[in-house]
């Protein structure tokens, strides 16, 4: 394995650090991992190193960077704040370049899920995609599990009659909340269903992982299917929830927990499906379809949080 | 900016800034913090290479072993290691920047770490030591409590089942061995007298010590030892124009 760092984009602005395997197979698709939230490429204890080198072992190129603005990439010189999908497509085309890849999968972490979605989303070179803690959607049995675990657990009932005290007395909220910090929106339902349904149609790999920090929002392990039905039968798919996890796979057992999913799902849905077939688009993902089919499940009305992380 | 790999089996990581306009004599060698405190002044290092790049200043920063972007994986680092990584890192700048002086610019651990190096025979005839602990006991006991309180506060909204311990040997997810601990206690911002010139960079919330040299009030509190403060990004521009400033007045 071999680490290189490389400068690419408008005035070369951007930078990142590619792992090359021993062997580089350009008809492989490379992984982008972009950086989360405000921690710079190397991710929140070095996850990011340590995926890459990982993905490396497997024979990926891929390619951590930083966005605009974050860590060592510079800002674009308009003053502007930058864009997540042209900062990755500048990645790709340096790839291209180069003669690593010509398909990719981008690998992303919470605001880096968020980046590696806006970019399927539009760019038909994205083969694959792995969303770790990405967008988040109530169902009606997360609604309840969640207020089972309120009730069955004086503490939480002494903090929010705690809070309710607070607030009734006009305390400003002071308390700490890790969930408090907000580094993207995520699209309404219907935006994430249609989106969902346009991978699927372009024969996407997909792999999903929640894990148990946002309790209030995903905390149970079909919850996605619950609320995207025809994903459960799409068999390029990989669900994944880890409820003793933490957002920022805080010790290492969660970090190798994480790497061991991802290589299997690599290993099971690139490596294994390249050996039999080209993967190929079968649509463009330019298609503006905003319209879902009719038989998407109506969206329940639970009043929900949006996702804050 | 360039990035680039240096040190033996190029092992280590850094990213050069080269100066605006005519170099000074003098050049300066980054520091970092270490751990959750390397992340959050990550995006501001940065920044303030640029400021003292366009006031003329060469600087290099780097990520010592076994932390961001250096080769090792190994994270069970060692003091013994990490005054390597800078004696490395002081000559590689020295070399390429031909400046004639090095300025160690410590940020917290990177402070003492700093000072250590140049009492271990590192070459620097100026230091600036930014929000120096006055000992690593007190440093590494104030990530200790933060660690305490930041699984505290987050357990209170998991279920019990779910709530997350730390770990011995670990501080807020980074490994932390009892032989680094017991080696980094006893570091202090002593400068030697080899350092001619010596700046405390204090900020706004930052405790009073006396020490030699000259003391350079920053105009942002820094929010070191304040839990709420883990998750997010420090970058006060005006901090940086300060330290910037200061060096530009007071180093050739």
């Amino acid at each position: 394995m071999k680490e290189r760092a490389i400068q690419f984009g408008p005035e070369r602005r951007l930078i990142g650090i590619l792992s090359l395997p021993e062997t580089v197979d350009p008809s492989l698709p490379a992984i982008i991992v972009p950086n989360t939230g405000v921690e710079h490429r190397v991710g929140p204890n070095r996850l990011h190193i340590r995926l890459c080198r990982a993905f490396a072992r497997l024979g990926f190129v891929s390619l951590r960077m930083d966005m605009s603005g974050m860590g060592d990439s510079g800002l674009p010189p308009d003053g502007g704040r930058g864009d997540p999908v042209s900062d990755m497509q500048a990645a790709m085309e340096q790839l291209q370049r180069m003669k690593l890849a010509s398909k990719f999968i981008p690998v992303g972490l919470c605001s880096g899920g968020n980046d590696a979605h806006l970019l399927a989303r539009v760019d038909d070179r994205v083969v694959a995609a792995a969303f770790i803690d990405h967008y988040q959607y109530r169902t009606p049995r997360a609604f309840f599990i969640q207020l089972a675990q309120k009730l069955s657990d004086p503490r939480r009932i002494g903090n929010f009659l705690r809070r309710k005290w607070a607030e009734l007395s006009g305390k400003p909220r002071t308390e700490y909340d890790p969930n408090l910090v907000n580094f993207f929106e995520q699209p309404s339902r219907g935006q994430f269903l249609g989106d969902l349904e346009r991978f699927m149609r372009r024969r996407m790999a997909l792999f999903f992982l929640y894990t148990g920090e946002n309790q209030n929002v995903y905390n149970y392990a079909d919850q996605l299917y619950d609320v995207c039905p025809r994903l459960r039968d799409y068999p390029l798919q990989s669900l994944h929830y880890v409820p003793r996890c933490d957002h920022t796979f805080t010790h290492e057992e969660m970090r190798a927990q994480l790497i061991a999913v991802l290589e299997r799902w690599l290993t099971t849905h690139i490596l294994k499906r390249e050996d039999e077939d080209e993967i190929d688009v079968v649509e463009s993902a330019n298609d503006p379809g905003g319209d879902l089919p009719q038989d998407f499940p109506a969206f329940s009305p639970l009043p929900g949080k949006m996702l804050s992380r | 900016m360039e990035p680039l790999y240096f040190g033996p089996g190029g092992r280590l990581f850094g990213l050069r800034s080269e100066p605006i306009g005519p170099a000074r004599k003098t050049a300066i060698l980054i520091c970092h913090s270490w751990g959750v405190e390397y992340m959050r002044s990550y995006r501001a290092l940065f920044l303030l290479a640029q400021q003292l790049g366009a006031r003329g200043f060469e600087t290099l920063r780097f990520d010592y072993s076994g932390t961001g972007d250096a080769a090792e994986m190994n994270e069970d680092a060692t003091l013994e290691r990490w005054v390597e990584d800078i004696r490395c890192a002081a000559d590689e700048l020295r070399a390429l920047s031909g400046a004639d002086h090095i300025c160690l610019l410590g940020l917290r651990l990177g402070a003492l770490l700093a000072m250590r190096a140049a009492s271990s025979g590192v070459q620097a005839e100026a230091a600036a030591l930014w929000d120096a602990p006055e000992s690593g006991r007190r440093w590494i006991g104030e990530l200790q409590e933060l660690d305490r309180l930041h699984y505290a506060h987050k357990n209170r909204y998991l279920p019990p089942k779910l709530a997350l311990q730390p770990l011995p040997g670990e501080i807020l997810g980074r490994r932390w061995p009892e032989e680094l601990d017991a080696s980094v206690s006893p570091l202090t911002p002593l400068a030697p007298h080899s350092v001619a010139q010596l700046f405390h960079l204090r900020s706004a919330d930052a405790i009073e010590m006396s020490l030699d040299g000259e003391a350079i009030k920053l105009p942002d509190p820094a929010h070191w030892n304040d839990v709420t403060w883990i998750t997010r990004p420090w970058i006060p521009a005006s901090t940086q124009r300060v330290i910037a400033d200061a060096l530009a007045e007071r180093l050739q």
